[in-house]
């Protein structure tokens, strides 16, 4: 073979001759063989196919070197309209190998220089899936960067090459596809009429990447329960397509289903111990389960597996947070917010654990940029909220939980997310002095989301300022039937039945026949016949000859009772008059 | 199955409860309403969903809530254990809720308002429940499960009234009234004349009956209660409900041999009813074996974790066994199931003061007290408490209101007669004098004095005369304390001291008066 090859003296001989060595995993051979040939500068195949060779040794600076460092200069792509055959060969082989640029920068970890490889790659040729799947699978760039892109990017060529009317529509067809992949944080109505598209002029309504697309949007405004109706569909159909995993796990979690989840776990470390999904699936069980060690031990591996992998890092991160270690947990986030600047997750997360930490401004910084990506999220409101609540801006803060239910209203979600929002809205009032009205929102949150403990020793203490000492006991009774040994709602009962015991008590009476009423004390001093005691002269026990006020002589002796009493003795009159009168 | 053919042309109220959309779904209803009563609840839930016709839709929410029942109840483990109680909830209740919503929004079922009113109730939404089981009765009134849970959201007779006018004109509406009204402890005229007017109408209503039988427990005519248990028993012997109130009265009565044959009849119907077990429990307690008798109440707890005399009952057992916090735990449990249980509250109070926590105790029983504001009991309660805490104007107030109880509520139509208990008087006295206002003390010691010719001389009645026979001393009113000593030391009480006195008083007036 190789004999015939220099017989020839034909490039397309050694690029096929070299393509086989390839194939066949002679990765050294291979190199070596386009070296003798020096097609290399000629040949852009053969350059590609080198530094392919050179990559799969992991040899990426040589590649590096071999592929040059920047991509070649893209005239305004508009203006090639016109293109002959070879010229679209040639630019496959440059977008391929922008696309090789930037899988070198990622595995040295040059995230930026990676985006525009792989932006240039597709704006040479927008057929290159690749370099676009590998741009929106894991985030790497922000909504608008996104959005900018994707008009940057030539669809023109694709209708050039098809030629016509059909052309036309072939164009449209690949940009509407495209936009499905597009982040849905942005421009949710043009993702809508993308996929209208699709569905009504191309039978591709149940596509897996369009569901899968549905599916996404789901799950970002939290509707967990639908989006696992739909990718559990698309999994029946399609068992391993790796791409749904990610969406399947999280709703999943978030729904508590740990049976399936573990089923799963296991039938991907059966048959796919190689994909990085299988530990995040394995990592998410553990976490569900509350084994966090566990956990965190397959995220890092998972995300040893493939750096690039976002699921893997923030998962790796929630296994700090959840144990509490904040420090660890913002390194881990912060190294998936660098990595992944399209999802406002990690600034969101990063924002949590400095709340927790109590650094309030930092947390603001970080809550503000998540909220500049995306204004869609319920739980992000929630945190935005929190922090004007501990910045003492209680005004915003219960605007910005109004703004949470509204949306979470609009969007249809979960009702453990209104939960949150009313309890917080329930505390913002009550540092407002609000206190009907935060009564009023703790009530709907047990309702919806059941009896919590802090809820109602919240509603307790409102009770107590507002005077409703009774109700307050009976919400404080219900917060220690939950937690018994509670120590706040311990101390807020007993102020309370302090304060009751000042409080006088009056029940009501009924009648037989069904009539009502108070009495007060003094009915009953009245009854008893107190307001007809006639008074001696008041406090000392033992004044003697003091009169009784009965008309006739009073002498009065103050001092010591051997004092000769000038009193007769005689029934004193006026004892007896006091006792009979009221029988 | 294409039954329901019957001659007589469907009414619209028929066509409303019993209308099937399709046969289809009558079908699926008929094999969910069979795997519902065999209490494969899921089962029976998962076959009608999503059926439109009432009657299955229906069945498809409650199996769902009877389903989360049965694992609420199954998570709970042990009665009194710590899973017990509010900690563990039923976790479809957000779900039906949810989905009731939706339906109810849509036309209204008597059914689906029944269980809307029932979740709501589970949730603790008196409110909305309220109005949802309201809303279901007037709709269709016979549906009694509805007017039961009514009857837990009257909590005084105000409620009670004012349900009465939102409630329609039915026949049913009366007996509701009956109940709730029992349930309440509010025995008077209009009571009674409801459930002689009712059963004119039915006659051979044992459940009248056993009303009526429980309106004259509450008025503690023990006597005539029994005789119209006995009757119901006889003209009924396997009828086990209301057999706990039963077995409380005899045992309030001391009838040891009847319990004992009451218990026997019961445990032969049936083991394992919870009615059963409390009678059991009380026949073990009347003979003090308190063990034996918490066995048998746990086992009715077991059996419905919702019996109320239960509850309370083992509360009373564990108090007998000195196991405070036990007790207070059966209490709670107790008001939880009903908030209108005076004798929990009461327990609770007891055990409190057992415990030495006076502000905890005066809670509970300022809470019995307003259930039953004529119980003197209740009032010299919150006084003992008082008392304790140092505070004797309250203390006062409370005794006070002690004795102007009015327990035969039926007799009289006024609030403000009262009884000359001693034991309170001089308390009362005693109180006054410790805050200095001798007047008071005076006047209540009198007032003691009035009760003799009823009661005739008893220690009380001794010792308030001592008292005003020194203070009359004091105050060089000889003669007064001579004629009281002398009293006191004829009737040969408190005989050293009364003779003492007299010699005293004797020698003083000599003094005065020289031969």
């Amino acid at each position: 073979m190789p004999n015939r090859a220099s017989k020839t003296d034909d490039p397309n001989d050694a690029f096929f001759l070299a393509q086989i060595h390839f194939s066949t995993g002679q990765y050294t051979r291979a190199q070596a063989f386009l070296d003798g040939t020096g097609l290399i500068q000629k040949s852009a195949p053969c350059k590609y196919l080198y530094a392919l060779s050179q990559i799969k040794q992991n040899k990426y600076e040589d590649a590096l070197a071999t592929l040059g460092d920047e991509s070649p200069v893209i005239p305004n792509p508009h203006g090639l309209r016109r293109r002959g055959a070879s010229r679209a060969n040639d630019e496959k082989y440059e977008a391929a190998m922008c696309y090789l640029r930037g899988v070198i920068y990622t595995k040295q970890g040059s995230y930026d220089k990676a985006k525009e490889a792989y932006k240039d790659a597709v704006k040479i040729d927008v057929k290159c899936f690749e370099a676009f799947d590998t741009l929106m699978r894991n985030n790497l760039l922000s909504p608008e960067e996104e959005w900018q892109f994707i008009e940057e990017i030539d669809f023109d060529s694709m209708a050039a090459s098809v030629g016509g009317a059909q052309g036309e529509a072939t164009a449209q067809f690949l940009k509407a596809l495209y936009t499905t992949r597009l982040s849905k944080y942005r421009n949710s109505s043009k993702f809508d009429d993308a996929i209208q598209m699709l569905s009504n002029q191309y039978p591709l309504a149940d596509n897996h990447d369009i569901v899968l697309a549905k599916a996404e949007l789901l799950y970002t405004q939290c509707r967990f329960e639908q989006s696992l109706k739909l990718v559990k569909e698309l999994l029946s159909k399609d068992k391993y397509n790796f791409k749904l995993y990610p969406v399947y796990i999280a709703c999943l979690f978030e729904l508590g289903m740990k049976n399936e989840l573990f089923l799963m776990s296991h039938d991907l470390a059966d048959n796919h111990r190689e994909e990085p999904v299988t530990y995040v699936a394995i990592g998410a069980y553990y976490m569900l389960i509350d084994r966090l060690a566990d956990a965190r031990r397959f995220f890092s591996k998972a995300s040893v597996m493939d750096p690039s992998f976002g699921p893997a890092w923030i998962g790796f991160a929630h296994t700090f947070a959840a144990e509490g270690e904040h420090d660890q947990a913002i390194s881990a986030y912060s190294a998936a917010a660098k990595l992944f600047q399209g999802t406002h997750l990690p600034q969101m997360f990063l924002g949590m654990q400095h709340l927790q930490l109590n650094n309030i401004t930092l947390a603001d910084e970080y809550l503000q940029i998540a909220w500049g990506l995306c204004k869609t999220d319920p739980l992000l409101m929630n945190e935005l909220g929190v922090v004007f609540y501990h910045n003492d801006h209680l005004h915003e803060a219960v605007k910005m939980f109004l703004n949470g239910i509204k949306l979470a209203d609009d969007i249809g979600g979960d009702p453990k997310t209104y939960v949150q929002f009313r309890t917080n809205l329930g505390h913002a009032y009550r540092r407002l002095g609000r206190y009907g009205e935060a009564i009023e929102e703790f009530t709907q949150a047990i309702r919806i989301g059941g009896n919590d403990a802090n809820i109602r020793c919240s509603m307790g203490l409102c009770c107590i300022l507002e005077g409703r000492t009774w109700d307050a006991i009976t919400h404080l009774h219900e917060a220690l039937a939950l937690i018994p040994q509670d120590p706040v709602a311990t101390e807020l009962l007993e102020q309370a039945l302090l304060k009751s015991a000042d409080e006088p008590f009056q029940p009501t009476y009924v009648l037989p026949d069904g009539r009502s009423f108070v009495p007060v004390d003094k009915d009953f001093d009245k009854l008893l016949g107190e307001d007809k005691i006639q008074r001696s002269e008041p406090s000392i026990p033992a004044i003697p000859g003091s009169g009784r006020g009965h008309g006739g002589t009073v002498k009065r002796r103050i001092g010591q009772p051997s004092a000769k009493g000038s009193r007769r003795g005689e029934h004193d009159p006026s004892v007896m008059d006091v006792s009979d009168s009221e029988f | 199955m294409k039954g329901r053919s019957s001659s007589t042309a469907l009414t619209d109220e028929d066509l409303r409860l019993d209308g099937f959309v399709s046969d289809d779904e009558e079908d699926k209803y008929c094999l969910a309403k069979s795997y519902f009563d065999v209490h494969e609840f899921d089962r029976a839930s998962r076959v009608v969903d999503g059926c439109v016709s009432s009657k299955a839709a229906f069945l498809c929410l409650y199996a769902k809530f009877m389903a989360g029942e049965k694992r609420k109840d199954e998570e709970s483990e042990m009665v009194l254990g710590p899973l017990d109680g509010n900690v563990t909830a039923n976790k479809e209740l957000p779900i039906i809720t949810k989905k009731l919503e939706t339906m109810l929004a849509e036309k209204e079922d008597t059914f689906l308002l029944y269980l809307y009113g029932v979740v709501l109730l589970k949730q603790r939404n008196e409110k909305q429940a309220y109005e949802a089981l309201v809303r279901s009765v007037s709709a269709y009134p016979y549906n009694w499960a509805a007017w039961d849970e009514l009857k837990t959201i009257t909590k005084s007779v105000d409620d009670v009234t004012r349900a009465m006018q939102d409630l329609p004109e039915h026949l049913i509406t009366h007996f509701f009234h009956v109940l709730a009204s029992q349930e309440l402890y509010h025995v008077n005229e209009h009571v009674y004349s409801l459930v002689d007017q009712l059963s004119d109408i039915f006659p051979g209503s044992a459940w009248l009956k056993s009303q009526r039988a429980l309106l004259l427990y509450h008025l503690k005519d023990y006597e005539e209660s029994e005789k119209i248990f006995d009757e119901i028993m006889q003209s009924d012997p396997y009828r086990l409900d209301f057999l706990d109130h039963y077995s409380n009265i005899l045992y309030v009565m001391d009838k040891r041999s009847k319990l004992a044959f009451v218990a026997q009849v019961a445990s032969a119907t049936d083991k394992f009813r919870p009615e059963t077990c409390c009678v059991i429990g009380n026949y073990f307690s009347m003979r003090s074996e308190h063990e034996k008798s918490i066995m048998y109440f746990r086992r009715a707890l077991n059996l419905d974790r919702n019996f109320l005399s239960a509850w309370t009952l083992l509360g009373h057992e564990f108090v007998e066994l000195k196991n405070t916090h036990a007790a207070i735990e059966s209490y709670r449990r107790a008001i939880d199931v009903n908030r209108k249980d005076y004798r929990a509250w009461y327990g609770l109070g007891q055990a409190y003061e057992v415990l030495e926590m006076n502000y905890y105790a005066l809670y509970y029983y300022q809470r019995a007290g307003a259930l039953r504001p004529y119980d003197s009991q209740m009032w010299a309660a919150m006084a003992a408490c008082y008392e304790k805490m140092n505070r004797p104007d309250d203390a006062i107030k409370s005794y006070k209101r002690a004795l102007s109880g009015n327990t035969s509520a039926a007799a009289t139509n006024q609030w403000d007669g009262f009884e000359l208990n001693t034991k309170t008087l001089i308390k009362i006295a005693k109180l006054y004098e410790k805050v200095r206002r001798s007047d008071e003390a005076v006047h209540y010691m009198e007032m003691c004095l009035k009760a003799e010719p009823d009661l005739g001389p008893n220690e009380d009645i001794a010792t308030a005369k001592s008292w005003l026979a020194h203070y009359e001393k004091d105050r060089m009113n000889l003669g007064r304390a001579l004629q009281l000593a002398q009293e006191l030391f004829d009737a040969g009480l408190m005989v050293e001291d009364s003779r003492a006195m007299v010699r005293d008083i004797g020698n003083q007036l000599d003094m005065d008066h020289p031969r």
